[in-house]
């Protein structure tokens, strides 16, 4: 039997003569079935999608939680009572009290009590105004020094007695 | 009979989502690849099956079906299934003579006769021997386009013909006895 001849016999008993092929039932049943098995990729996604978003928005937190810059250290107080220290050397002093009268001549005729303007130089601290306590307490019983010194060198002193507040 | 084997129509709907292509292979595949699972198997209810089986290994790993080469994958998952259902039918060729003898009592005419003389002969080969002389001798492509869709060489589509044709040149002679 040569190849034609097996060839003339396998297309007279073909299988697929006679044979209508699938049915539009059949087609629609295993087209149903193939697209069912498919993964549905949205649903897939969906989950990883929230999963990043939350990791993101914890990282995000955590940095701005974490920093450096938003970590600032307190103000320091404008306005504080201080105890007394030992007087600076270089710093002029002026120690104005109701019982010590001013020791240079031009400031004899003002009172005591009014508030002294000198001129120093800046602190180092960009403070707005410190609080420094004189080197020479009051000689009244009573009576209290309060210094101020701004950003600009200007420093105030509040003298207090007898429990009047005067400027 | 045949349809052709590349279409741009699969080629537009790989560039869609999952569901969408495999309608769109579904579509376009379906009637060959019975066709083809009909010569490849003993009925037609085999045959039914294989082609499900096939296009539901394409929908449950999608990405495992390259993009223009849908139909070669699609027929090399088909021949595979034969080969696994081949395998574990371990009594094969008589089950396919007492298939053929009572396809013979039910359709006495020569024609049913000339089928299950054809198809019990089919059955007596390797599934992938069986898929090159189908598509080479039954569905008239040539051996390259063989090769190509069964992804083997040409050279060994040309040598399971001829060993094919043996075989069938065997088991025909006998049935004329």
């Amino acid at each position: 039997m040569n190849d034609e001849r097996i060839r003339q016999r396998l297309r007279e008993g073909d299988p697929v003569t006679g044979e209508s092929g699938l049915t539009p039932g059949e087609v629609r049943a295993m087209r149903r079935a193939v697209l069912t098995a498919a993964p549905e990729p949205r649903r897939r996604l969906l989950p990883m999608l929230a999963l990043a978003g939350a990791a993101t928005a914890a990282v995000l937190i955590a940095l701005f939680a974490l920093r450096p810059g938003s970590v600032q250290p307190p103000a320091p107080a404008r306005v504080a009572a201080v105890p007394a220290r030992p007087p600076e050397p270089q710093a002029p002093r002026i120690s104005a009290s109701p019982v010590a009268p001013p020791s240079r001549g031009e400031n004899k005729q003002r009172p005591a009590h009014r508030r002294r303007h000198l001129r120093a130089a800046p602190p180092e601290t960009a403070t707005l105004a410190t609080l420094e306590p004189t080197g020479n307490p009051p000689e009244e019983p009573g009576a209290r020094q309060i210094q101020f010194s701004t950003p600009g060198g200007t420093r105030i002193i509040w003298t207090l007695t007898s429990g009047k507040a005067s400027r | 009979m045949n349809a052709p084997l590349t279409t741009s129509a699969i080629l537009d709907t790989s560039r869609q989502g999952t569901p969408e292509r495999l309608a769109g292979l579904f579509d376009a595949h379906h009637q060959r690849l019975f066709r083809l699972a009909l010569r490849l198997s003993p009925d037609r209810e085999e045959a039914h099956d294989l082609v499900q089986e096939a296009f539901l290994r394409a929908a449950r790993q999608p990405s495992s079906v390259p993009d223009g080469a849908e139909e070669a994958w699609l027929v090399r998952t088909l021949v595979n299934l034969c080969r696994d259902r081949y395998r574990r039918l371990g009594v094969r060729s008589r089950a396919h003579e007492s298939l053929r003898r009572e396809e013979e009592r039910v359709h006495p005419e020569a024609a049913a006769v000339a089928r299950a003389t054809v198809r019990a002969a089919l059955a007596r080969l390797a599934p992938r021997r069986r898929a090159v002389i189908v598509l080479h001798e039954l569905e008239g492509m040539p051996a390259r386009e063989v090769a190509r869709l069964l992804g083997i060489a040409e050279v060994t589509v040309r040598w399971h013909l001829l060993t094919a044709r043996r075989e069938l040149a065997r088991v025909l002679l006998e049935d004329r006895r």
